[in-house]
């Protein structure tokens, strides 16, 4: 049996990648790794517009082969994640696009993706009312693995992608694969919360060590 | 150019562009037949490259999937390549909707390694008449300053060299994949290598000719040349496709331009290539994994694989 590991895995970051987006970010957990180009408040079609909010797009495109359904839920669930967090109401009749290029897949892609997009949204400058921080947690028999490999992922019983506001620590998304048992359920948030204050904190020093 | 392809150049810009180029130089300060720096970065996972020209900059990944073959050609496996023109890369991409100018680029990077037979299809073949390899590139452009079509070629073509498929073992009908771990993935057989290098020509006088333009130079471009050589001086494909007409004989000297360029970017391929080997091996060494499963399908549980071998011969058995 694999030891429980209760570390994340390391994060790196490389911002400005891209040369025409608004904001581009290389973030990678471990040897996960994704590529995110947020660009706008942009043009809008009419069938998309809101005279509201700003529509918010994502796009997360697969290493190889075309877009599978998993791909597709992946970009749903970070676009609802994200219009929760991004200032919509300042910007109606535009959008927001933001491209999520899958780069190495080693487990944990959703919440590296969030995280990603994240990043590239402050590196974009668009507005947000909160800052939004993602873990994966996987469970196998009574041990957790934060951050899990693809390896720990396929072995494990249960998987589970949280993303909390990092300001108050309340969840805004929630994402179980697998039986688990409501205590089990709720030591898995704790220990998720405390390592999402650590993406949180790796954040701000990135951001505050690279301002221009 | 249709406005909604490409942004616009103001009159000023591309008065400066023409200006310069008829001293000799670009705005980026290279001479008028210099190509942009080339770097070339391979991922962990066999078969992934990122490749940058310039600011251009491409991302390319191959995976391999075992199939039919077509009934008449029953020892020759697939090449599929994809070019895909990321909304990432420029506001003037949709997603998955690619304008003319995308079909046109992706068609000619295609045709330039598939009909020029570049990958031997043959060497794919596993069993004759029911069992091939079907390898499939994609190629993602990620940010676009121009010349896509040459940075997208370099990048399939260094993907496909740094690849490496699943071994396979075929005894009577008998079909066995092995995972990476239990035996060395195998290189695919390449023949040569073709590169596509383009030029964009300002017709007003016919001595204005870039190599490698970048977006700007593309828009304020009349005409618009692309060769597809290899460095064996053989010409896999000529593209000139509408704009103002050209002598044939400047097309005949800018083909010898285009393989000198071809030549030298096919030894630093190669070159980087070799490093990468080394590196790879050393990593091996250290007993750090140096290769992932290009199928997902065939990994870990050699138990599974005892299953598809026995659920292959059935299927087999059940064609015949």
């Amino acid at each position: 049996a694999m030891a429980g590991r209760g570390r994340l895995r390391s994060i790196g970051c490389e911002r400005g990648v891209l040369n025409r987006a608004d904001g581009s970010v290389r973030y990678s957990q471990g040897n996960s790794c994704v590529l995110v180009c947020v660009n706008g408040p942009m043009r809008v079609s009419r069938k998309d517009e809101n005279i509201h909010n700003a529509t918010v797009q994502v796009f997360v495109k697969p290493i190889t082969g075309n877009e599978d359904i998993e791909h597709m839920l992946m970009s749903t669930m970070v676009e609802d994640c994200l219009s929760s967090v991004i200032l919509v109401k300042m910007h109606p009749l535009t959008r927001i696009q933001i491209v999520i290029q899958l780069l190495d897949v080693d487990g944990s892609i959703l919440s590296c993706a969030i995280n990603g997009a994240m990043m590239g949204l402050i590196d974009a400058g668009i507005q947000c009312n909160k800052l939004l921080a993602a873990v994966t947690v996987t469970q196998l028999d009574s041990e957790m693995i934060v951050d899990p490999s693809k390896d720990d992922e396929k072995r494990a019983s249960v998987v589970v992608n949280l993303a909390f506001n990092a300001n108050d620590q309340q969840i805004i998304l929630s994402n179980t694969n697998g039986l688990l048992s409501k205590s089990d359920y709720h030591n898995i948030i704790n220990t998720a919360q405390k390592a999402a204050l650590k993406v949180e904190k790796f954040m701000r020093k990135f951001f505050e060590s690279t301002m221009r | 150019k249709k406005m909604a392809e490409a942004p616009p150049v103001s009159v000023n810009e591309k008065k400066f562009i023409e200006n310069a180029l008829r001293k000799g130089i670009r705005v980026d300060g290279r001479k008028a037949l210099t190509m942009r720096k080339l770097q070339i970065q391979f991922g962990r996972k066999a078969g992934t490259v990122e490749v940058s020209l310039g600011k251009t900059r491409v991302f390319s990944a191959c995976s391999a999937d075992v199939v039919k073959p077509y009934p008449d050609r029953p020892s020759e496996g697939f090449l599929r390549l994809f070019v895909d023109f990321s909304p990432m890369a420029s506001p003037y991409f949709e997603h998955n909707r690619p304008s003319g100018r995308s079909v046109q680029l992706s068609r000619m990077v295609q045709r330039g390694i598939r009909e020029s037979n570049a990958v031997d299809t043959e060497s794919l073949c596993i069993l004759s008449g029911s069992r091939v390899w079907e390898i499939r590139c994609d190629v993602r452009v990620l940010d676009d300053d121009g010349n896509l079509g040459d940075c997208a070629n370099i990048a399939a073509v260094c993907s496909l060299l740094h690849f490496r498929r699943p071994d396979v073992t075929v005894v009577g009908d008998r079909v066995t994949l092995h995972s990476v771990d239990q035996r060395q993935p195998v290189q695919l057989a390449m023949h040569h290598i073709p590169i596509i290098i383009s030029f964009g020509i300002i017709a007003e006088d016919e001595s204005l000719v870039m190599i490698d333009p970048n977006r700007k130079e593309t828009t304020v471009s009349t005409a618009e040349l692309s060769f597809t050589v290899n460095k064996h001086k053989e010409i896999c494909g000529i593209h000139k496709i509408g704009g103002t007409p050209l002598n044939p004989n400047k097309i005949l000297k800018y083909a010898n331009v285009a393989i000198e360029n071809a030549t030298a970017i096919t030894e630093k391929i190669e070159k980087l290539l070799a490093e990468e080997e080394k590196s790879q091996q050393k990593r091996s060494r250290r007993g750090e994994s140096v290769y992932t499963n290009p199928i997902e399908a065939f990994i870990d549980n050699p138990e599974m694989e005892e299953e598809k071998g026995e659920t292959k011969k059935k299927m087999e058995e059940e064609e015949d």
